[in-house]
Protein backbone atom coordinates (compact mmCIF):
# COMPACT_ATOMS: atom_id res chain seq x y z
CA UNK A 1 0.00 0.00 0.00
CA UNK A 2 1.37 3.46 -1.31
CA UNK A 3 1.66 6.25 1.42
CA UNK A 4 -0.51 8.10 0.12
CA UNK A 5 -3.60 5.49 0.65
CA UNK A 6 -2.05 4.87 4.25
CA UNK A 7 -2.52 9.25 4.73
CA UNK A 8 -5.95 8.35 3.65
CA UNK A 9 -6.48 5.80 5.57
CA UNK A 10 -5.17 7.09 8.68
CA UNK A 11 -7.54 10.23 8.27
CA UNK A 12 -10.48 8.54 7.60
CA UNK A 13 -10.02 6.76 10.95
CA UNK A 14 -9.51 9.70 12.68
CA UNK A 15 -12.44 11.50 11.14
CA UNK A 16 -14.87 8.50 11.88
CA UNK A 17 -13.84 7.76 15.33
CA UNK A 18 -14.83 11.43 15.75
CA UNK A 19 -18.50 10.25 15.04
CA UNK A 20 -20.88 8.49 16.98
CA UNK A 21 -21.41 6.90 13.76
CA UNK A 22 -18.67 4.11 14.23
CA UNK A 23 -19.72 3.27 17.35
CA UNK A 24 -23.81 2.94 16.34
CA UNK A 25 -23.03 0.49 13.37
CA UNK A 26 -20.95 -1.67 15.63
CA UNK A 27 -23.71 -1.81 17.92
CA UNK A 28 -25.95 -2.38 15.35
CA UNK A 29 -23.88 -5.11 13.77
CA UNK A 30 -23.38 -6.97 16.91
CA UNK A 31 -26.90 -7.34 17.80
CA UNK A 32 -27.79 -8.02 14.55
CA UNK A 33 -24.98 -10.86 14.41
CA UNK A 34 -26.65 -12.20 17.78
CA UNK A 35 -29.83 -12.40 16.69
CA UNK A 36 -29.45 -13.99 13.23
CA UNK A 37 -27.52 -16.40 15.08
CA UNK A 38 -29.89 -17.62 17.41
CA UNK A 39 -32.72 -17.69 14.99
CA UNK A 40 -31.04 -19.92 12.77
CA UNK A 41 -30.36 -22.12 15.98
CA UNK A 42 -33.88 -22.11 16.26
CA UNK A 43 -34.71 -22.53 12.60
CA UNK A 44 -32.31 -25.14 11.72
CA UNK A 45 -30.37 -26.45 14.42
CA UNK A 46 -27.00 -27.25 12.15
CA UNK A 47 -23.54 -26.28 13.41
CA UNK A 48 -22.32 -23.94 10.16
CA UNK A 49 -23.23 -20.02 9.83
CA UNK A 50 -25.08 -20.53 6.38
CA UNK A 51 -28.54 -19.03 7.84
CA UNK A 52 -26.06 -16.23 9.37
CA UNK A 53 -24.10 -15.71 6.38
CA UNK A 54 -27.62 -15.22 3.99
CA UNK A 55 -29.51 -13.22 6.86
CA UNK A 56 -26.48 -10.51 7.26
CA UNK A 57 -26.60 -10.00 3.13
CA UNK A 58 -29.56 -8.37 3.30
CA UNK A 59 -29.00 -6.10 6.18
CA UNK A 60 -26.06 -5.01 4.78
CA UNK A 61 -28.43 -3.43 2.17
CA UNK A 62 -28.89 -0.82 5.58
CA UNK A 63 -26.07 -1.57 7.10
CA UNK A 64 -23.22 -0.59 4.65
CA UNK A 65 -24.99 2.48 2.76
CA UNK A 66 -25.03 3.84 6.37
CA UNK A 67 -21.34 3.39 6.61
CA UNK A 68 -20.23 4.42 3.15
CA UNK A 69 -22.75 7.67 3.03
CA UNK A 70 -20.64 10.00 4.70
CA UNK A 71 -17.37 9.15 2.64
CA UNK A 72 -17.68 11.53 -0.91
CA UNK A 73 -20.64 12.98 -0.01
CA UNK A 74 -19.49 14.96 3.47
CA UNK A 75 -16.48 15.88 1.09
CA UNK A 76 -18.65 17.70 -1.15
CA UNK A 77 -20.58 19.17 1.52
CA UNK A 78 -17.76 20.31 3.60
CA UNK A 79 -15.35 21.52 0.31
CA UNK A 80 -12.85 19.18 1.01
CA UNK A 81 -13.77 17.63 -2.54
CA UNK A 82 -12.25 20.40 -3.97
CA UNK A 83 -8.81 20.07 -2.27
CA UNK A 84 -8.64 16.51 -2.69
CA UNK A 85 -8.81 17.10 -6.80
CA UNK A 86 -6.05 19.54 -6.37
CA UNK A 87 -3.78 17.47 -4.29
CA UNK A 88 -0.69 15.52 -6.34
CA UNK A 89 -1.75 11.60 -6.53
CA UNK A 90 -4.64 9.84 -7.76
CA UNK A 91 -8.02 9.67 -7.08
CA UNK A 92 -7.63 5.70 -6.72
CA UNK A 93 -5.89 6.85 -3.49
CA UNK A 94 -8.62 7.98 -2.06
CA UNK A 95 -10.95 5.36 -3.29
CA UNK A 96 -8.77 2.67 -1.92
CA UNK A 97 -8.00 4.57 1.09
CA UNK A 98 -11.86 4.78 2.42
CA UNK A 99 -12.64 1.22 0.88
CA UNK A 100 -10.23 0.32 3.38
CA UNK A 101 -11.19 1.94 6.39
CA UNK A 102 -14.78 0.62 5.46
CA UNK A 103 -13.80 -2.90 5.65
CA UNK A 104 -11.30 -2.39 8.60
CA UNK A 105 -14.87 -1.13 10.02
CA UNK A 106 -16.46 -4.01 9.16
CA UNK A 107 -14.55 -6.21 10.63
CA UNK A 108 -16.72 -6.29 13.61
CA UNK A 109 -19.00 -8.64 12.09
CA UNK A 110 -16.74 -11.10 10.75
CA UNK A 111 -15.30 -10.68 14.51
CA UNK A 112 -18.62 -11.50 15.71
CA UNK A 113 -19.49 -14.51 13.14
CA UNK A 114 -16.28 -16.05 14.34
CA UNK A 115 -17.37 -15.92 17.65
CA UNK A 116 -20.71 -17.57 17.31
CA UNK A 117 -17.88 -20.14 15.61
CA UNK A 118 -16.41 -21.01 18.57
CA UNK A 119 -20.01 -21.12 20.08
CA UNK A 120 -20.72 -23.70 17.79
CA UNK A 121 -17.62 -25.42 18.45
CA UNK A 122 -18.09 -25.42 22.13
CA UNK A 123 -21.42 -27.35 21.76
CA UNK A 124 -20.95 -29.31 18.86
CA UNK A 125 -18.48 -30.24 15.96
CA UNK A 126 -18.76 -27.89 13.06
CA UNK A 127 -17.44 -28.21 9.57
CA UNK A 128 -14.73 -25.73 9.75
CA UNK A 129 -13.81 -25.60 5.87
CA UNK A 130 -18.04 -24.60 5.94
CA UNK A 131 -17.40 -21.97 8.30
CA UNK A 132 -14.38 -20.38 7.07
CA UNK A 133 -16.10 -20.21 3.27
CA UNK A 134 -19.26 -18.68 5.18
CA UNK A 135 -16.83 -15.87 6.75
CA UNK A 136 -14.90 -15.84 2.90
CA UNK A 137 -18.54 -14.66 1.77
CA UNK A 138 -19.61 -12.62 4.19
CA UNK A 139 -16.39 -10.32 3.75
CA UNK A 140 -17.05 -10.83 0.12
CA UNK A 141 -20.44 -9.69 0.51
CA UNK A 142 -19.44 -6.75 2.83
CA UNK A 143 -16.96 -5.64 0.05
CA UNK A 144 -19.20 -5.49 -2.45
CA UNK A 145 -21.98 -4.04 -0.16
CA UNK A 146 -19.63 -1.21 0.88
CA UNK A 147 -18.53 -0.49 -3.07
CA UNK A 148 -21.83 0.28 -4.06
CA UNK A 149 -22.31 2.47 -0.86
CA UNK A 150 -18.99 3.99 -1.73
CA UNK A 151 -20.51 4.73 -5.25
CA UNK A 152 -23.92 5.96 -4.74
CA UNK A 153 -21.39 8.60 -1.90
CA UNK A 154 -20.08 10.00 -5.03
CA UNK A 155 -23.76 10.98 -6.58
CA UNK A 156 -24.47 13.61 -4.27
CA UNK A 157 -23.66 15.72 -1.27
CA UNK A 158 -26.08 14.61 0.82
CA UNK A 159 -25.26 12.11 3.21
CA UNK A 160 -28.96 10.97 3.95
CA UNK A 161 -29.35 10.73 0.57
CA UNK A 162 -26.73 8.93 -0.38
CA UNK A 163 -27.14 6.49 2.20
CA UNK A 164 -30.64 5.72 0.49
CA UNK A 165 -29.35 5.72 -3.03
CA UNK A 166 -26.87 3.24 -1.70
CA UNK A 167 -29.90 1.33 -0.08
CA UNK A 168 -31.47 1.50 -3.59
CA UNK A 169 -28.80 0.42 -5.50
CA UNK A 170 -28.37 -2.76 -3.60
CA UNK A 171 -31.85 -3.78 -3.26
CA UNK A 172 -31.99 -5.13 -7.09
CA UNK A 173 -28.90 -7.41 -6.18
CA UNK A 174 -31.07 -9.14 -3.88
CA UNK A 175 -34.59 -9.04 -5.49
CA UNK A 176 -33.01 -9.84 -8.83
CA UNK A 177 -33.70 -13.55 -8.25
CA UNK A 178 -37.12 -13.74 -7.42
CA UNK A 179 -37.88 -11.08 -10.38
CA UNK A 180 -35.89 -14.14 -12.50
CA UNK A 181 -38.35 -16.60 -11.21
CA UNK A 182 -41.20 -15.29 -12.58
CA UNK A 183 -39.99 -14.60 -15.82
CA UNK A 184 -40.53 -17.30 -18.73
CA UNK A 185 -37.57 -16.62 -21.34
CA UNK A 186 -34.72 -18.83 -20.62
CA UNK A 187 -31.71 -16.65 -21.16
CA UNK A 188 -33.31 -13.91 -18.61
CA UNK A 189 -33.84 -16.12 -16.20
CA UNK A 190 -30.16 -17.26 -16.31
CA UNK A 191 -29.43 -13.36 -16.75
CA UNK A 192 -31.30 -12.38 -13.68
CA UNK A 193 -29.58 -15.46 -11.65
CA UNK A 194 -26.09 -14.65 -12.83
CA UNK A 195 -26.68 -10.83 -11.53
CA UNK A 196 -28.35 -12.32 -8.32
CA UNK A 197 -25.93 -11.69 -4.68
CA UNK A 198 -27.64 -14.87 -3.34
CA UNK A 199 -27.26 -16.94 -6.11
CA UNK A 200 -23.15 -16.27 -5.85
CA UNK A 201 -23.31 -15.77 -1.47
CA UNK A 202 -25.56 -19.68 -0.86
CA UNK A 203 -23.01 -21.45 -2.36
CA UNK A 204 -20.36 -20.21 -0.15
CA UNK A 205 -22.75 -19.78 2.64
CA UNK A 206 -22.62 -23.92 2.43
CA UNK A 207 -19.30 -24.50 2.33
CA UNK A 208 -19.04 -24.81 -1.58
CA UNK A 209 -16.33 -22.36 -3.24
CA UNK A 210 -16.77 -21.65 -6.78
CA UNK A 211 -14.09 -19.39 -8.62
CA UNK A 212 -17.08 -17.71 -10.40
CA UNK A 213 -18.83 -16.96 -7.20
CA UNK A 214 -15.78 -15.34 -5.77
CA UNK A 215 -15.01 -13.56 -8.95
CA UNK A 216 -18.71 -12.49 -9.05
CA UNK A 217 -17.77 -10.45 -6.28
CA UNK A 218 -14.40 -9.12 -6.39
CA UNK A 219 -15.25 -8.03 -10.01
CA UNK A 220 -18.19 -6.29 -9.24
CA UNK A 221 -16.54 -4.59 -6.09
CA UNK A 222 -14.09 -3.76 -8.37
CA UNK A 223 -16.49 -2.51 -10.90
CA UNK A 224 -18.17 0.14 -8.04
CA UNK A 225 -14.77 1.40 -6.84
CA UNK A 226 -13.81 2.01 -10.49
CA UNK A 227 -16.82 3.78 -11.33
CA UNK A 228 -16.36 5.86 -8.43
CA UNK A 229 -12.83 7.01 -9.32
CA UNK A 230 -14.19 7.54 -13.04
CA UNK A 231 -17.60 9.37 -11.62
CA UNK A 232 -14.94 11.89 -9.44
CA UNK A 233 -12.55 12.61 -12.37
CA UNK A 234 -16.11 13.34 -14.46
CA UNK A 235 -16.49 15.81 -11.59
CA UNK A 236 -13.43 17.49 -12.79
CA UNK A 237 -14.63 17.88 -16.12
CA UNK A 238 -17.83 19.20 -15.49
CA UNK B 1 -2.99 40.14 -27.36
CA UNK B 2 -2.46 39.41 -23.99
CA UNK B 3 -3.63 41.42 -20.92
CA UNK B 4 0.00 41.27 -19.86
CA UNK B 5 1.22 43.69 -22.12
CA UNK B 6 -0.60 46.12 -20.63
CA UNK B 7 1.13 45.49 -17.42
CA UNK B 8 4.25 46.82 -16.36
CA UNK B 9 7.81 45.70 -18.03
CA UNK B 10 9.58 45.93 -14.92
CA UNK B 11 8.39 42.29 -13.96
CA UNK B 12 11.09 38.96 -14.32
CA UNK B 13 8.50 37.42 -15.96
CA UNK B 14 5.30 36.12 -16.77
CA UNK B 15 4.94 32.65 -14.52
CA UNK B 16 1.18 31.92 -14.84
CA UNK B 17 -0.35 32.36 -18.83
CA UNK B 18 -4.06 32.41 -19.18
CA UNK B 19 -4.83 31.91 -23.04
CA UNK B 20 -8.49 31.96 -25.09
CA UNK B 21 -9.96 30.18 -21.70
CA UNK B 22 -13.77 29.63 -21.93
CA UNK B 23 -16.02 27.41 -20.26
CA UNK B 24 -19.37 26.29 -19.87
CA UNK B 25 -21.67 25.00 -17.57
CA UNK B 26 -24.96 23.80 -19.58
CA UNK B 27 -26.38 27.03 -21.56
CA UNK B 28 -24.11 29.42 -19.31
CA UNK B 29 -20.92 31.27 -20.83
CA UNK B 30 -18.69 31.60 -17.09
CA UNK B 31 -15.48 32.20 -19.21
CA UNK B 32 -15.74 33.58 -22.59
CA UNK B 33 -12.08 33.55 -24.40
CA UNK B 34 -10.15 34.93 -20.82
CA UNK B 35 -6.77 36.14 -21.51
CA UNK B 36 -4.54 37.31 -18.19
CA UNK B 37 -1.47 36.62 -16.68
CA UNK B 38 0.49 36.98 -13.71
CA UNK B 39 3.87 37.92 -12.90
CA UNK B 40 6.49 36.18 -10.95
CA UNK B 41 6.88 37.12 -7.11
CA UNK B 42 4.08 39.75 -7.24
CA UNK B 43 0.42 39.97 -5.58
CA UNK B 44 -1.98 40.00 -8.08
CA UNK B 45 -5.53 40.37 -7.43
CA UNK B 46 -8.55 39.31 -9.07
CA UNK B 47 -11.56 41.30 -9.17
CA UNK B 48 -15.23 41.42 -10.64
CA UNK B 49 -18.43 40.75 -9.42
CA UNK B 50 -20.21 37.87 -8.48
CA UNK B 51 -20.60 35.66 -11.33
CA UNK B 52 -17.85 37.12 -12.81
CA UNK B 53 -15.49 34.05 -13.44
CA UNK B 54 -12.94 34.46 -10.91
CA UNK B 55 -13.63 31.33 -8.50
CA UNK B 56 -13.99 29.17 -12.07
CA UNK B 57 -10.95 31.22 -13.49
CA UNK B 58 -9.09 29.69 -10.26
CA UNK B 59 -10.43 26.04 -9.77
CA UNK B 60 -9.43 25.85 -13.43
CA UNK B 61 -5.90 27.05 -12.06
CA UNK B 62 -5.86 24.53 -9.84
CA UNK B 63 -6.69 21.79 -11.55
CA UNK B 64 -9.84 20.84 -9.77
CA UNK B 65 -12.04 21.82 -12.81
CA UNK B 66 -11.43 21.44 -16.46
CA UNK B 67 -11.63 24.33 -18.97
CA UNK B 68 -14.06 23.97 -22.17
CA UNK B 69 -11.40 25.51 -24.23
CA UNK B 70 -8.15 27.21 -23.72
CA UNK B 71 -4.71 26.55 -22.02
CA UNK B 72 -3.15 26.80 -18.92
CA UNK B 73 0.12 27.13 -18.25
CA UNK B 74 2.01 27.43 -14.89
CA UNK B 75 5.63 27.89 -14.26
CA UNK B 76 5.60 26.41 -17.84
CA UNK B 77 3.79 23.53 -17.52
CA UNK B 78 -0.15 23.03 -18.91
CA UNK B 79 -2.42 22.39 -16.40
CA UNK B 80 -4.21 19.85 -18.65
CA UNK B 81 -1.24 18.02 -19.96
CA UNK B 82 0.95 18.19 -16.80
CA UNK B 83 -1.62 18.48 -13.51
CA UNK B 84 0.55 16.58 -11.38
CA UNK B 85 3.39 18.40 -11.75
CA UNK B 86 1.17 21.64 -11.02
CA UNK B 87 -0.47 20.19 -8.35
CA UNK B 88 2.60 20.02 -6.94
CA UNK B 89 4.03 23.32 -6.35
CA UNK B 90 0.84 25.02 -6.11
CA UNK B 91 -1.12 26.26 -3.34
CA UNK B 92 -5.03 26.38 -3.49
CA UNK B 93 -7.18 28.24 -1.03
CA UNK B 94 -10.80 27.63 -2.22
CA UNK B 95 -13.54 30.15 -1.52
CA UNK B 96 -14.46 27.74 1.85
CA UNK B 97 -11.75 26.58 3.57
CA UNK B 98 -11.57 22.87 2.66
CA UNK B 99 -11.07 21.58 6.25
CA UNK B 100 -12.20 18.10 8.27
CA UNK B 101 -14.26 19.87 11.33
CA UNK B 102 -13.61 16.49 13.79
CA UNK B 103 -9.82 16.79 13.20
CA UNK B 104 -7.21 18.97 15.47
CA UNK B 105 -5.15 21.51 13.23
CA UNK B 106 -2.59 19.53 13.77
CA UNK B 107 -3.95 16.35 12.42
CA UNK B 108 -5.04 17.57 9.77
CA UNK B 109 -1.83 19.03 8.42
CA UNK B 110 -0.62 15.75 9.25
CA UNK B 111 -2.29 13.96 6.71
CA UNK B 112 -1.54 17.00 3.86
CA UNK B 113 1.85 16.65 5.00
CA UNK B 114 2.35 12.32 4.70
CA UNK B 115 -0.35 12.70 1.66
CA UNK B 116 2.05 15.35 -0.59
CA UNK B 117 5.09 12.67 0.90
CA UNK B 118 6.49 16.19 2.06
CA UNK B 119 10.18 14.77 3.37
CA UNK B 120 10.38 16.88 6.63
CA UNK B 121 6.91 16.82 7.87
CA UNK B 122 7.10 18.43 11.12
CA UNK B 123 9.38 21.07 9.79
CA UNK B 124 6.62 22.08 7.17
CA UNK B 125 3.65 21.85 9.36
CA UNK B 126 5.71 24.17 11.66
CA UNK B 127 6.72 26.63 8.72
CA UNK B 128 2.85 26.91 7.40
CA UNK B 129 1.68 27.32 11.57
CA UNK B 130 4.13 30.24 11.93
CA UNK B 131 3.35 32.22 8.50
CA UNK B 132 -0.60 31.90 9.58
CA UNK B 133 -0.04 32.58 13.38
CA UNK B 134 -1.06 29.54 14.40
CA UNK B 135 1.86 28.00 16.24
CA UNK B 136 1.30 26.14 19.65
CA UNK B 137 -2.30 25.48 18.61
CA UNK B 138 -1.97 21.96 16.76
CA UNK B 139 -4.00 20.44 19.21
CA UNK B 140 -7.49 22.71 18.68
CA UNK B 141 -10.12 21.25 16.97
CA UNK B 142 -10.75 22.53 13.85
CA UNK B 143 -14.57 22.70 14.33
CA UNK B 144 -13.93 24.41 18.10
CA UNK B 145 -12.01 27.47 15.77
CA UNK B 146 -13.41 30.90 15.26
CA UNK B 147 -14.55 31.14 11.04
CA UNK B 148 -11.25 33.81 10.80
CA UNK B 149 -8.78 30.52 12.59
CA UNK B 150 -10.17 28.23 9.83
CA UNK B 151 -9.73 30.64 7.48
CA UNK B 152 -5.90 30.56 8.17
CA UNK B 153 -6.10 26.90 8.65
CA UNK B 154 -7.12 26.91 5.37
CA UNK B 155 -3.91 29.55 4.48
CA UNK B 156 -2.13 27.21 6.09
CA UNK B 157 -3.00 24.03 4.30
CA UNK B 158 -2.16 26.42 1.05
CA UNK B 159 1.31 26.97 2.20
CA UNK B 160 2.30 23.66 3.78
CA UNK B 161 4.78 22.36 0.77
CA UNK B 162 6.03 25.54 0.32
CA UNK B 163 4.48 26.57 -3.24
CA UNK B 164 5.91 28.99 -5.87
CA UNK B 165 2.35 29.78 -6.56
CA UNK B 166 -0.39 30.52 -4.47
CA UNK B 167 -4.01 31.16 -5.42
CA UNK B 168 -6.03 32.26 -3.03
CA UNK B 169 -9.72 32.66 -3.41
CA UNK B 170 -11.37 34.85 -1.07
CA UNK B 171 -8.70 35.01 1.83
CA UNK B 172 -9.31 37.79 3.68
CA UNK B 173 -13.10 36.46 4.42
CA UNK B 174 -14.40 36.31 8.02
CA UNK B 175 -10.64 38.33 8.86
CA UNK B 176 -11.25 41.09 11.84
CA UNK B 177 -9.54 44.26 10.46
CA UNK B 178 -6.46 43.26 12.49
CA UNK B 179 -6.35 39.49 11.38
CA UNK B 180 -6.49 41.40 7.58
CA UNK B 181 -3.50 43.44 8.44
CA UNK B 182 -1.47 40.08 9.43
CA UNK B 183 -2.22 38.19 5.86
CA UNK B 184 -1.57 41.47 4.25
CA UNK B 185 1.94 41.05 5.82
CA UNK B 186 2.15 37.79 5.16
CA UNK B 187 1.30 37.86 1.91
CA UNK B 188 3.45 40.75 1.39
CA UNK B 189 6.64 38.85 2.88
CA UNK B 190 5.44 35.63 1.05
CA UNK B 191 5.71 37.47 -2.37
CA UNK B 192 9.41 37.57 -2.09
CA UNK B 193 9.77 33.92 -3.39
CA UNK B 194 5.89 33.60 -4.61
CA UNK B 195 3.37 34.51 -7.12
CA UNK B 196 0.42 34.86 -5.55
CA UNK B 197 -3.29 35.52 -7.22
CA UNK B 198 -6.12 36.13 -5.27
CA UNK B 199 -9.57 37.40 -5.58
CA UNK B 200 -11.73 39.54 -3.10
CA UNK B 201 -14.51 41.61 -2.84
CA UNK B 202 -12.51 43.91 -0.42
CA UNK B 203 -11.23 46.62 -2.90
CA UNK B 204 -10.05 48.53 -0.05
CA UNK B 205 -8.05 45.52 0.70
CA UNK B 206 -6.57 44.54 -2.74
CA UNK B 207 -5.20 48.15 -2.93
CA UNK B 208 -3.47 47.64 -0.31
CA UNK B 209 -2.11 44.14 -0.64
CA UNK B 210 -1.42 43.83 -4.75
CA UNK B 211 0.80 45.36 -6.88
CA UNK B 212 -1.42 44.90 -9.50
CA UNK B 213 -4.97 44.38 -10.20
CA UNK B 214 -6.91 42.18 -13.17
CA UNK B 215 -10.41 43.24 -13.20
CA UNK B 216 -13.07 40.18 -14.72
CA UNK B 217 -16.21 41.23 -16.45
CA UNK B 218 -18.64 38.79 -17.92
CA UNK B 219 -15.69 36.28 -18.05
CA UNK B 220 -13.64 38.13 -20.16
CA UNK B 221 -10.45 40.54 -18.62
CA UNK B 222 -12.61 43.70 -18.69
CA UNK B 223 -8.39 46.07 -17.29
CA UNK B 224 -6.12 45.58 -15.96
CA UNK B 225 -2.41 46.93 -14.14
CA UNK B 226 -1.32 49.08 -11.30
CA UNK B 227 -4.18 51.11 -9.71
CA UNK B 228 -2.16 54.39 -11.47
CA UNK B 229 -1.76 52.15 -14.87
CA UNK B 230 -6.34 51.54 -14.29
CA UNK B 231 -6.83 54.92 -13.47
CA UNK B 232 -4.68 56.43 -16.96
CA UNK B 233 -6.84 54.67 -18.85
CA UNK B 234 -10.05 55.14 -16.85
CA UNK B 235 -9.65 58.96 -17.74
CA UNK B 236 -7.02 59.74 -15.08
CA UNK B 237 -7.78 61.19 -11.84
CA UNK B 238 -9.96 63.67 -10.38
CA UNK B 239 -9.10 67.26 -10.49
CA UNK B 240 -11.02 69.74 -8.11
CA UNK B 241 -10.99 73.13 -9.40
CA UNK B 242 -11.89 75.90 -7.65
CA UNK B 243 -12.67 79.25 -9.90
CA UNK B 244 -13.64 82.95 -9.52
CA UNK B 245 -16.97 83.35 -10.55
CA UNK B 246 -16.09 86.61 -11.93
CA UNK B 247 -15.55 86.01 -15.39
CA UNK B 248 -17.40 82.07 -15.48
CA UNK B 249 -19.96 82.15 -17.80
CA UNK B 250 -22.41 78.38 -17.83
CA UNK B 251 -21.12 78.17 -21.48
CA UNK B 252 -17.66 77.77 -19.87
CA UNK B 253 -18.51 74.43 -18.87
CA UNK B 254 -19.22 72.98 -21.90
CA UNK B 255 -16.16 74.79 -23.85
CA UNK B 256 -13.84 72.96 -21.16
CA UNK B 257 -15.63 69.80 -21.35
CA UNK B 258 -14.53 69.86 -25.35
CA UNK B 259 -11.19 69.98 -24.71
CA UNK B 260 -8.91 67.53 -25.45
CA UNK B 261 -7.92 64.21 -23.26
CA UNK B 262 -10.89 65.76 -20.59
CA UNK B 263 -12.99 62.76 -20.00
CA UNK B 264 -16.22 64.70 -17.80
CA UNK B 265 -16.62 67.75 -16.53
CA UNK B 266 -18.89 68.34 -13.48
CA UNK B 267 -20.06 71.52 -11.88
CA UNK B 268 -20.23 70.58 -8.07
CA UNK B 269 -20.83 73.99 -6.90
CA UNK B 270 -21.47 77.79 -7.81
CA UNK B 271 -21.98 80.57 -5.21
CA UNK B 272 -21.58 84.50 -6.18
CA UNK B 273 -17.79 84.34 -5.43
CA UNK B 274 -16.52 80.76 -6.54
CA UNK B 275 -17.34 77.70 -8.52
CA UNK B 276 -15.84 74.49 -7.75
CA UNK B 277 -15.81 72.44 -11.06
CA UNK B 278 -14.56 68.59 -11.03
CA UNK B 279 -12.99 67.10 -14.09
CA UNK B 280 -11.49 63.59 -14.80
CA UNK B 281 -8.37 63.96 -16.42
CA UNK B 282 -4.51 62.72 -16.45
CA UNK B 283 -2.51 64.36 -14.24
CA UNK B 284 0.08 65.63 -17.28
CA UNK B 285 -2.92 67.43 -18.57
CA UNK B 286 -3.82 69.79 -15.94
CA UNK B 287 -1.18 72.21 -17.05
CA UNK B 288 -3.37 72.35 -19.94
CA UNK B 289 -6.45 73.22 -18.31
CA UNK B 290 -4.75 76.01 -16.08
CA UNK B 291 -3.70 77.49 -19.41
CA UNK B 292 -6.86 77.52 -20.84
CA UNK B 293 -8.49 79.75 -17.61
CA UNK B 294 -6.06 82.21 -18.07
CA UNK B 295 -6.80 82.41 -21.77
CA UNK B 296 -10.18 82.79 -20.74
CA UNK B 297 -10.05 84.94 -18.10
CA UNK B 298 -10.88 82.90 -15.49
CA UNK B 299 -8.42 83.05 -12.21
CA UNK B 300 -8.09 79.68 -10.34
CA UNK B 301 -8.19 80.15 -6.98
CA UNK B 302 -6.58 76.44 -6.08
CA UNK B 303 -6.54 72.93 -7.15
CA UNK B 304 -6.29 69.66 -6.36
CA UNK B 305 -5.71 66.62 -7.74
CA UNK B 306 -6.72 62.67 -6.62
CA UNK B 307 -5.88 59.63 -7.96
CA UNK B 308 -8.66 57.54 -8.15
CA UNK B 309 -9.23 54.57 -5.81
CA UNK B 310 -9.52 51.43 -7.01
CA UNK B 311 -13.27 51.01 -6.21
CA UNK B 312 -13.74 54.12 -8.20
CA UNK B 313 -11.75 52.52 -11.14
CA UNK B 314 -13.88 49.11 -10.62
CA UNK B 315 -17.18 50.63 -10.66
CA UNK B 316 -15.91 52.67 -13.46
CA UNK B 317 -15.02 49.38 -15.41
CA UNK B 318 -17.92 47.14 -14.80
CA UNK B 319 -20.14 49.78 -15.36
CA UNK B 320 -22.00 50.75 -12.33
CA UNK B 321 -23.08 54.48 -11.60
CA UNK B 322 -21.64 55.82 -8.35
Amino acid sequence: MSRQTMSVLNKELQVAFASPLVYVFWFVSALLVGLFFYLGLVVSPEPNLRLLTVNLALSNIVLMPMMGMRMFAEEEKQGTLEMMLTLPGSLWTFVVGKFLMGMLLSTIVLFTSLLCAFILAWFGTPDWGAIASALMGQGLCLAFSLSVAIFASVLTKEPIAAGLLGALLLLPFWMVDSIGQTVDTVWVRQLFQDLSLMQHLIPLSKGVVAVSDVFWFVGGTGFFLWATERLLEWKRCQ
Amino acid sequence: MYTVLSFSSTWDGIVIVVKKLSKRFGTIQVLDGLDCAVPQNQVVGFLGVNGAGKTTTMRILSTALQPTSGTVTIGGHNVLEQPAVVRGMLGYLPEKPPLYPQLAIGQYLEFLAQFRELPNPRKCIGNALEKVGLLGKEDMVISKLSKGYQQRVGLAQALLHSPRYLVLDEPASGLDPSQMVEIREMLKTLAEETSILLSTHLLSEAERMCTHHIILHQGKVAQSGTVTELGQKNGGGVLSLSLSSEGWTNGKLKQLSQLKDIEKVSLISATVSAVVVHLCIAQKDIQKVLQWCHQQGVSVNGYQWKEPSLEEIFLNVVGVEQ
